[in-house]
């Protein structure tokens, strides 16, 4: 298999800031190869450095040592002129939108279009296209104040995509928006990846946005990248404690359950379709621990016993008795179960 | 019942006198306005052509801008804040030879619109600097993201960005000029402020001297108002 060269190359990225009289290091040894048509994530916790890195791929901060090369372009070679040549074939949505206020959607999409030179006619026609891609074909006289985060995401969108930029930066672009927000423009992107064949790389800090769309995720740690590859290798065997942390939300071991008090539960023909330990976990928000289990799924019916451990709290204990009693499940309570 | 009386009387006679001294002095009281209106006019335009580069070198060459230029920056620091600290009657005097060199003469309207220009660039500086700040950095980055030059940066996003606080400035900047012009009464400026010194003070008609500071009062009002008005109409941020 012949191997490709990467559409994005970052080679030994460093950053720091000097200040008063310290100096931060923001970002150290980052290297990291992103391919054309890929749904690039880069998760961190905020601090990490994630911000000043997606700055440092189009060169918004200049790195202190390292380079990023794009295509054949290595921007650290760059002058001014060519290095704003360049931005313009790479988009970039941010979390705050960063409309201008004072233009209306339309004139918002045509800010790109008038920097590269396009002229008026064209560019009105490609923003009409633009507006068509992202569904606000209705709001081309509307202004930003008058639309919702995300409809203003929406429009940042077309106007990241209408000099047709090989690459989209997002910038924690759905942090600023809500859970049914944030699905619609992950859909969006993900069309776009589709339909446009345009690599995205996604800066965030929040997991659902990394499993939803993207096919490969960097973790970032205090200006370190600790991991990167595929997500469900990743996700699924996070090697680092960064990325652990990032996976599990905390890095604690589970206490020991020391409770006393256990159940006996009967399946004796329910459906063996409904979860119910795992609801049962879900909805009560406590731990149960299973000493015992002897299930069959028999032509779609379970049948079977299994003796569950509760938590020492009795608030909690009577809390998923009444749970699985009211699931018409058959709980027996057994004392001193546990230790025999 | 008599002290009714007595206000309504005085009223009366208040408005009678206003009256004959408006109808009296007609002619001279709209010409002091049309002067007064001339001077601050043609001083804020010809200001704001000085002020405005002035203002936004201050922005873009201060540390952390877009175009970091410490001395350049520094010395145009020092030169607005000279410039605001002199009191403006002083600063007429000061500069009468440059007056007399440029407009011929060193009082009259025409005159007083060079230490008018003089006194209030740096002012005007100073408010168009802070109108430039206000600019969302965040919409600046996106600008640079696109590519965007420093040139396209200041006249397609900063100046039209911060528009509505631009009139808003403007609108401070044109009643300080008003009541500066008016100052230049003192000194021979001619206009409202002129008449005001000539009869109310050296004629001892403080009559004459009310009206022509009502009339002030008018004209501030107004133009406050039409300032306000037109950069609420432009203002897209509000529905």
């Amino acid at each position: 298999m012949a191997t490709t060269v990467p559409l994005i190359q970052i080679k030994d990225l460093y950053k720091e800031y000097i200040g008063q009289n310290d100096k931060v290091v923001a970002l150290s040894d980052i290297n990291l190869n992103i391919n054309k048509g890929d749904i690039y994530g880069i998760i961190g916790m905020s601090g990490a450095g994630k911000s000043t890195l997606v700055r440092c791929i189009n060169f918004l901060e200049k790195p202190t040592r390292g380079t990023v090369i794009i295509g054949d372009k290595d921007l650290s070679e760059l002058n001014e002129t060519q290095l704003r040549n360049v931005r313009q074939k790479v988009g970039m949505i941010f979390q705050q939108f960063n409309l201008l206020m004072q233009r209306n959607v339309e004139d918002n999409i045509c800010f790109p279009l008038e920097i590269s030179g396009m002229r008026r006619k064209e560019r009105k026609k490609r923003a009409a296209e633009l507006l068509e891609i992202v569904g606000l074909s209705d709001k081309r006289l509307a202004y930003p104040s008058q639309l919702s985060g995300g409809q203003k995401q929406r429009v940042a969108i077309a106007r990241a995509l209408a000099t047709n930029p090989e690459i989209l930066l997002c910038d924690e672009a759905t942090s600023a928006l809500d859970p049914t927000m944030t699905r619609s423009i992950l859909g969006l992107l993900k069309d776009i990846n589709n339909k446009l064949g345009i690599t995205i790389i996604i800066i965030t800090h929040e997991m659902a946005v990394v499993e939803g769309i993207c096919d490969y995720v960097a973790i970032i740690d205090e200006g370190h990248l600790t991991e990167d590859g595929k997500v469900e290798e990743v996700f699924s065997n996070p090697k680092t404690d960064a990325a652990r942390k990032l996976v599990y939300h905390s890095n604690n071991a589970v206490k020991e359950m020391t409770g006393k008090k256990c159940v006996r539960i009967v399946f004796d023909g329910k459906s063996s379709f409904e979860p119910v330990i795992a609801n049962m976990v879900l909805e009560c928000r406590s731990q149960v621990n299973i000493l015992f289990a002897d299930t069959k799924n028999i032509k779609g019916k379970a049948f079977g016993h299994m003796v569950l451990q509760l938590p020492e709290d009795q608030m909690q204990a009577d809390k998923i008795i009444n749970y699985l009693r009211g699931k018409d499940v058959n709980v027996e309570e057994l004392i001193d179960y546990v230790g025999n | 019942m008599w002290a009714i009386e007595g206000i309504t009387v005085f009223l009366s006679r208040f408005v009678e006198m206003l009256n004959s001294i408006i109808v009296g002095n007609s002619m001279m009281l709209l010409e002091g306005t049309r002067d007064s209106l001339y001077m601050t006019f043609v001083s804020t335009l010809v200001s704001y052509l000085f002020a405005f580069p002035i203002g936004i070198t201050l922005v873009v060459t201060k540390k952390g801008g877009l175009h970091p230029m410490k001395i350049l920056n520094r010395v145009f620091d020092i030169i607005v804040n000279i410039g605001r600290s002199i009191p403006f009657l002083i600063l007429m005097i000061a500069v009468i030879p440059l007056t007399k060199l440029i407009a011929g003469k060193s009082y009259g309207p025409t005159a007083t619109i060079v230490p008018l220009v003089i006194a209030s660039t740096p002012f005007v500086a100073r408010l168009i600097e802070s109108s430039i700040q206000e600019v969302d950095h965040g919409v600046i980055e996106a600008a640079q993201s696109m590519g965007a030059s420093l040139h396209e940066i200041i006249f397609k996003v900063l100046i039209p960005e911060a528009k509505t606080s631009l009139i808003v400035g403007a609108t401070i900047s044109i009643g300080t000029i008003l009541s500066y012009s008016a100052m230049a009464g003192a000194m021979g400026g001619g206009g409202l402020g002129d008449i005001a010194i000539r009869y109310g003070y050296h004629r001892y008609q403080g009559d004459m001297m009310f009206v022509t500071v009502a009339i002030i009062i008018i004209l501030m009002q107004l133009l406050q108002m039409i300032g306000m008005k037109i950069a609420n109409k432009t203002d897209k941020r509000v529905i």
